[in-house]
Order: C-alpha cells, then sequence, then structure tokens
C-alpha cells in the first residue's frame, strides 16, 4: 500500500516535470513561425501600420509628438516640401518669393488643391493654418519671428515677419500643415488636404484613413490606411511576423536580429532626429565649478556611452547641433575634450584642493525613458571610475522633466528631439532667459551668437556662429554631447516605395505599394 | 433586506468619494509641471501659463477638486489633458474589451478552479491531487507578462490559429483570457481545495453519509454549498486582481482596455484620464462585492434570516 501512494506520488511529480519542460520548450522556439507574410501579398491594397504608443491628437498644431506628427503626414499637406537633394520643392504652393529685406515671404497656392470635404482650397484656408500655427502653446514658440499670415487674393498668402530667420522654409515644412478654416473639431472630423482622409479613430487601438479620392496629385496606390497601437516591444514583432501588421515605426532596437533573421521582413535603420546630453547644473556644487564639470568632461567615454546608451547603433557626437541639422558645425567640429581618466582624475583632485572636500557625491538624475536612462546608467560607471561618488536617482518622466527645468538636480542625460530642423532648436535650452534653460549656466557670449543664429540667413555664417556657440559651451564645459541614437522600421519585404533616407517619421504611405 | 442592499449601495459612495479625492490629492502632490509634460519640447513659459490658466491649474487645490468632481457628477469626466479630446467618448470605448477580458477570466477561473478543487479535496492525497496541487504551485508563480508572450509566440506565431493582438472578435481573447485566469485559477483551486477539506470532515457530512445518501449528493449538496461562502468570497478578490492585472495583459496583446488607458494616463501625466480609470475600477470592485454580500444570503439561510421579520 504505502509502495504504491509513493510510486502515485512520483508519476505526480514526473507529469509534472514534464509540464514544466514543455512550456520552457515553447519558449526556445521563438523564431520559428513567420507564416503569414511573404506570398499573398500581390495585389494587396491596404497597410497596417504598427504605431509603438496612441497618437496624442488628430490637431496638427496640439503637439509636437513624432507618433502623431506619422499621421499628420497623411493627413496634412504642407506649402512647400524639401526635395531629395536638399532644395525646397512646391507642394500646396506652386511658386514664391521672399522679399529683399526677408521680411515677406508670398506664396502663390495650387488652385486645383481640394479638401476632404469636398471644398476647394484657397488662401483664407493657409492663411487660418499658419496663423493657428504661430498661436499654438505646443508650435508656436517654433514659429521663430513669425508675426502673421495673410491672405492677398484667392489663392495667394503673405506670411509676415517680426525679423528676418533663415530657418522660414523649414518651419513651413513642418509646421505649416494645411487644415480647412471651417474645421469644427480637429479630433473627430479633422479635415486636410492630404492623400488620406480620416474615417474613424477608437482610442488606443486603431486609427483607420482610406484614399482620398480627389487627391490633387491623383489617388493614392494604398487604399485604406489602418494604424494599430501596440505599446510592448515583443509583441510588436510578433504581430509583424505574423503580419497582423505590414509596418512597425520605432521599432525597438533590440529586436535587430530578430528582424534581420526574418527573410521576409526589412530592417530599416536611420539617425533619431535628435540627441542627447549631459548636463550639468551650475546653481549648486560640485557642478558650479568649472574644474568638476571638467573633470566629467575627460571621464566620458562616448563610444561607450553609445553601446550602452543605445546597443551601439547611431552616431557619437562633438557637438549639441546633429549633422542631419542643417547649418549644424557638427561634421567640421574639432571637440577639445577626449576621453581621458588621468586628466579627469587631475581635475577632480585640483577641484578638491580648491572646495576644500575629501570625496565628490553626485547625483545623476534619471527618467523611466530609455533614450535618457540607458546613457545615464553607462556614464555613472564612468563617473565613478575616475573618483566620483555617484548615485543615479530614477524617476517618473514628468516628474523628471519638471526637476530638470526647474534646476532641481546635479546632473542628468538630457536633450532634445529637431521637431523643426534647424540650428535654432536649442536656443530654447542654451540661450540664458529662454524658460528651459536648465544649465543656470547664463553666458551672456553664448546668448549673443545663438542671437547671431537666429538673426541671420546666410548658411555659411549661420554655421560660423552655432560653431561658436559650441565652442563656448566647451569652454564652459557646459555639457557633454553624448550621442544621436539610431531609430529603426521594420517592414514586410513585400512592401514597396518605402523612404530609406529620412527620419522615421517623415514616411509618406502615398509612396507606397505591394 | 431591500434596506440592507440599499444601506450597501449607500456606503458605496463615501466610498468612491473617497477614492476619488486620495487620487486627486495624490496627482495634486505630484512635484511634476503638467503643462511641459503636455506641451512637449518646445513649448514657452508664456505657452505654460497660458495652458496651466485653461485647465483650471491656478485655482486652488479644493476648487480643483470640487470642479472636476462637479463635472464628473453631472456626467462629464472633461477632456483628456495629453489628447485634448472628450474623456466619455474615449473611455466608453474602452469599457467592452475590458469587461469582455475580466468576465471571461472570472468565468474561466470558476470552471477550473471549482471543480479541480473539489475532486482535489474529495480524492485527497491521490496522483490527480498531487498533479493539481503541483500545478497550482507552478501556475501562481508564472509571472502574466512571461506567460502571455509564451502563449503568443506558441499560438499565434508558431501554430498561427490565433491572432496575436488587437481585440474586437472571440478569438482575440483566448490567449489573454488564459493568461489572465493562470494565476487566479492556481489561487481557486487552493482555496476549494482547502475549504473543501474544511467541511469534508464536519459532523453534518458524516450524518448525511449515515443517512445514506449517495456520494454525488453529498458533494454537492452537503460539500459544496457549505464550501460556496469562503470561494464566493476568493471570487471577489480575484475580480480585484483581474482588474489590476489587465493593465499588464492589456498591454502584452494590445487590447484598447481600461487598463492600457489608466496607463497611457499615468505616463502622460493626465489627471483626468487617471481619475475615470481609477474611479471606474472601484466602483466596479465595489458593485461585484455588493452582489456578492447580497449571493451570500441566498446562499447561507442563516444570514438570510436576519432580515426576515417576525
Amino acid at each position: 500500500m504505502k509502495k504504491r501512494t509513493f510510486a502515485k506520488r512520483a508519476a505526480a511529480l514526473l507529469l509534472g516535470l514534464l509540464l514544466l519542460a514543455s512550456a520552457a520548450a515553447c519558449g526556445g522556439d521563438q523564431s520559428g513561425g513567420s507564416s503569414a507574410t511573404g506570398a499573398g501579398n500581390a495585389g494587396r491594397t491596404d497597410v497596417n501600420y504598427g504605431l509603438s504608443s496612441d497618437i496624442a491628437s488628430l490637431d496638427p498644431v496640439y503637439t509636437t509628438d513624432q507618433i502623431s506628427t506619422i499621421l499628420y503626414r497623411q493627413l496634412y499637406d504642407t506649402l512647400i516640401v524639401k526635395g531629395t537633394d536638399g532644395s525646397w520643392q512646391p507642394k500646396l504652393a506652386e511658386s514664391w518669393e521672399v522679399s529683399d529685406d526677408e521680411m515677406v515671404y508670398t506664396f502663390h497656392l495650387r488652385q486645383d488643391v481640394k479638401f476632404h470635404d469636398g471644398n476647394g482650397m484657397t488662401s483664407e484656408d493657409v492663411a487660418y493654418s499658419v496663423n493657428r500655427a504661430i498661436e499654438s502653446a505646443a508650435v508656436g514658440a517654433s514659429m521663430t519671428n513669425m508675426g502673421e499670415c495673410a491672405a492677398l487674393d484667392d489663392y495667394t498668402v503673405e506670411l509676415r515677419m517680426t525679423q528676418p530667420f533663415g530657418g522660414v522654409m523649414e518651419i513651413l515644412s513642418t509646421y505649416g500643415r494645411v487644415s480647412s478654416a471651417s474645421t469644427t473639431d480637429y479630433e473627430s472630423a479633422p479635415i486636410g488636404t492630404g492623400p488620406y482622409k480620416f474615417v474613424s479613430r477608437n482610442s488606443g487601438d486603431n486609427i483607420t484613413l482610406e484614399a482620398f479620392p480627389d487627391y490633387y496629385l491623383g489617388e493614392a496606390a494604398i487604399k485604406n490606411l489602418t494604424f494599430k497601437v501596440i505599446t510592448d516591444p515583443t509583441t510588436q514583432i510578433a504581430a509583424l511576423q505574423k503580419g497582423e501588421i505590414d509596418f512597425l515605426t520605432h521599432c525597438s532596437l533590440s529586436a535587430k536580429a530578430t528582424v534581420e533573421g526574418d527573410s521576409n521582413l526589412v530592417w530599416q535603420e536611420t539617425l533619431f532626429r535628435g540627441n542627447n546630453w549631459l548636463s550639468f547644473c551650475q546653481n549648486k556644487a560640485p557642478f558650479d565649478n568649472i574644474l568638476a564639470r571638467k573633470a566629467a568632461q575627460y571621464a566620458i567615454d562616448k563610444d561607450a556611452v553609445l553601446v550602452g546608451g543605445s546597443e551601439g547603433l547611431g552616431a557619437t557626437m562633438k557637438t549639441v547641433f546633429p549633422s542631419s541639422v542643417p547649418n549644424s558645425p557638427e561634421d567640421t567640429y574639432e571637440q577639445p575634450y577626449s576621453y581621458d581618466p588621468e586628466k579627469a582624475k587631475e581635475y577632480l583632485e585640483q577641484y578638491k584642493a580648491e572646495a576644500g572636500v575629501d570625496a565628490v557625491s553626485i547625483s545623476i538624475l534619471a527618467p523611466d525613458t530609455p533614450m535618457y536612462l540607458y546613457p545615464a546608467i553607462t556614464v555613472e560607471g564612468m563617473l565613478r571610475d575616475v573618483g566620483f561618488d555617484v548615485t543615479t536617482e530614477q524617476i517618473d518622466r514628468s516628474t523628471y522633466w519638471s526637476s530638470v527645468y526647474a534646476g532641481n538636480y546635479q546632473l542628468a542625460v538630457t536633450g532634445t528631439s529637431w521637431p523643426v530642423n534647424d540650428c535654432d532648436g536649442n536656443y530654447l535650452y542654451f540661450y540664458s532667459t529662454s524658460g528651459q534653460h536648465y544649465f543656470m549656466a547664463f553666458n551672456d557670449e553664448l546668448d549673443e551668437y545663438f542671437d547671431k543664429g537666429r538673426s541671420i540667413t546666410d548658411p555659411a555664417q549661420r554655421t560660423e556662429a552655432y560653431t561658436q556657440a559650441q565652442e563656448v559651451i566647451d569652454r564652459e564645459a557646459i555639457c557633454v554631447p553624448l550621442l544621436q541614437p539610431a531609430n529603426a522600421v521594420a517592414y514586410n519585404a513585400a512592401l514597396k516605395g518605402v523612404d530609406t533616407k529620412d527620419d522615421i517619421y517623415c514616411h509618406f504611405v502615398y509612396d507606397w505599394s505591394w | 433586506m431591500l434596506k440592507y442592499i440599499s444601506k450597501r449601495v449607500l456606503i458605496l459612495i463615501p466610498v468612491l468619494l473617497g477614492v476619488s479625492f486620495l487620487v486627486f490629492a495624490i496627482l495634486a502632490m505630484m512635484p511634476a509641471d503638467v503643462a511641459s509634460v503636455q506641451l512637449g519640447v518646445s513649448a514657452t513659459p508664456e505657452g505654460i501659463e497660458k495652458w496651466n490658466e485653461e485647465h483650471g491649474l491656478n485655482d486652488p487645490f479644493l476648487k480643483r477638486y470640487f470642479d472636476y468632481m462637479g463635472g464628473l457628477l453631472t456626467g462629464d469626466p472633461g477632456v483628456s489633458w495629453s489628447s485634448n479630446t472628450p474623456i466619455k467618448t474615449e473611455f466608453v470605448q474602452r469599457i467592452p474589451s475590458t469587461m469582455a477580458l475580466t468576465a471571461g477570466t472570472i468565468v474561466l477561473v470558476i470552471l477550473l478552479g471549482v471543480p479541480v478543487g473539489v475532486i482535489s479535496a474529495i480524492k485527497q492525497y491521490s496522483i490527480f491531487d498531487n498533479i493539481s496541487r503541483l500545478l497550482a504551485m507552478l501556475l501562481t508563480s508564472l509571472p502574466a507578462f512571461w506567460l502571455g508572450l509564451l502563449l503568443m509566440l506558441k499560438f499565434a506565431l508558431e501554430l498561427d490559429i490565433l491572432p496575436a493582438t488587437g481585440g474586437g472578435s472571440f478569438s482575440h481573447y483566448i490567449l489573454p483570457w488564459i493568461t489572465l485566469s493562470t494565476a487566479m485559477a492556481a489561487q481557486m483551486i487552493r482555496m476549494t481545495r482547502s475549504t473543501m477539506l474544511e467541511v469534508i470532515r464536519a459532523d453534518y457530512v458524516q450524518t448525511a453519509r449515515a443517512k445514506g445518501a449517495r456520494p454525488v449528493r453529498v458533494v454537492m449538496v452537503h460539500e459544496l454549498r457549505n464550501a460556496l461562502l469562503p470561494i464566493i468570497t476568493v471570487v471577489g478578490i480575484i475580480l480585484g486582481q483581474t482588474l489590476g492585472g489587465a493593465i499588464v495583459t492589456e498591454t502584452i496583446f494590445a487590447l484598447p482596455g481600461v487598463g492600457t488607458y489608466l496607463l497611457q494616463g499615468i505616463f502622460k501625466y493626465d489627471m483626468p484620464v487617471v481619475m475615470i480609470s481609477v474611479l471606474f475600477i472601484a466602483a466596479v470592485i465595489g458593485v461585484i462585492n455588493l452582489l456578492i454580500d447580497i449571493l451570500y444570503m441566498y446562499i447561507d439561510p442563516r444570514l438570510r434570516s436576519q432580515f426576515v421579520k417576525g
């Protein structure tokens, strides 16, 4: 009897182990299945576009959020567009003139453009849209030096500047999205002139668009465009492999091997139009002292930060202006600092002697977003190696940014994205009296160069101004430029016409076909 | 009886008010600068000031709270801070998905947990009992995010028989149901088994057996019925856990439910979104617990007799 009970128990145990083993076996077999992609795509006229988070808004000037920008591209057209050679090409505007004093930009509009509600586009709509952007709380600050836009006749508009600015065309190609002046509700019934019109939105799940038959350049090849929101990175790849989505934006960089290992998928990497830097807050010790800042400058191995911060994908940076931004000094600039732990230790010793302290303890503030958190963790070790006493304090992203903007930090990895592709974007952070000058550096010379970059329009002179600005940033050791991370998209290999060069939120589904 | 029920309903009101005040206060105490979070990288100080004014953030705390609650009680939960859309439309769209997920999970938990627990108890120390106890232990220790991904890789990708993401049809919910119910079912098995074991040894069960009742009748009428009270209590607790677990499960399977809505609200520091989601979850748990209390009385005549006159 006793023996039988034992046998039963042993059998039960075995069965349990078997189950465990089979569960483990499932786990090891991840890359096996990829069946739905590949064949059977020919002749399709729909695309399922995977988004890594929900859009914020359908209102073209409500947000600078990248995911929303992807949608704006399909719904709204701009006056002008940048050609592959970098020159400005007509879009809704057929031609334009700039006054000699560069204070007035006159645009002549196409007369055959229709809105999604069937009405023709006139100068009233364009002036309304541009003025709306100028007044917007989210993007208004990026409409540098723009006064107002006025309709001259039915198909001519005039943009009046308060001061000349070199990046006007860049701004208009981004925020000059034209929506109908008779729009009543941007969230449920947006009216643009873009190749796709809005059908429905199911919050957190999907947004459906359909090809606009009266698009002035002809109807798009892809008729039904559905955006699907999938936030979990592993799930995103599973959905892509299964064919539930055909295109995935903001793909997790760690998925590279999986996607590249699947012959039905394409992995495409571009540099993120954004960069980060290590910021010192100069309103408190130790970084109120340039010796401590210099010690940190020499302690940072940027190549290692790239590996830790962006899986080694992307590029290290010498300046705070990415080379993809026009007039950036990045490519020609010679950085005065290099990775030199010995020098870092020397500066730290000098600082200790001058400040009369035995140890320098600092805290790195970091948010929960990978773009800033991972480099921060990497930097922590480097600073410790040269003798700083370092801790990393990780907090939620809202509190993080509020603390940074309020100057409530010692050291933080911060940075910016470039909603408008112009070096003036950094004015916001480096100019003394701007609202977000969180370095607390207040340097008159730096202000002067940023003012210069803003007021002149000659490209070579602008590069010169921003080079000088970077020289001040380095001389005063205001921040350490770190890296420009990579961004990636992954998509079905049968999908044709995908832009391979531009930023990942610049894709026009209009160019795509199966 | 009716008096008891209406009293319980009335108690729900201060509970929900308390929850709303607590959550509102916690959100208000967060040191984050909401406007700069919502407006993004290129916001100006003037823009931030304008945003704060428009959203009433310059008002004193109590005024903000009463304004918000006033809106909510008149059926207007406000506008989402992060997306500028009316919350009512967005939120209503999200309820069916979470309801389907939760209801299906509870059904699965009961269908799986109760019979297995009962049989385990009756056949204590049998091979079935041993396996089920081992399974229960194993399943409780599986994290939902891990199990969910594993199931997805196996059934959606490799075998290609179920969809991986999204909601809408019955098949979309199968994997989320399994993922969410696994740990809860294990809990149910253990609870059912232990209460049944207590009941089995009770005198009235012995009496029933001695009087010659058929074994099935003894189990169903004399044992299970008396073990039901604790089991139903566990259902109430599990429901709370299910609504919490829904956040993870909905994220993995990209289900547009209340859980992901809450998570998105937290990330974007979207007060109206967080408030409505938390209040919804609190209200559902409150109502379900009320229903369970009422159910007690149908199951247990002793409780019912307290409310019968004479």
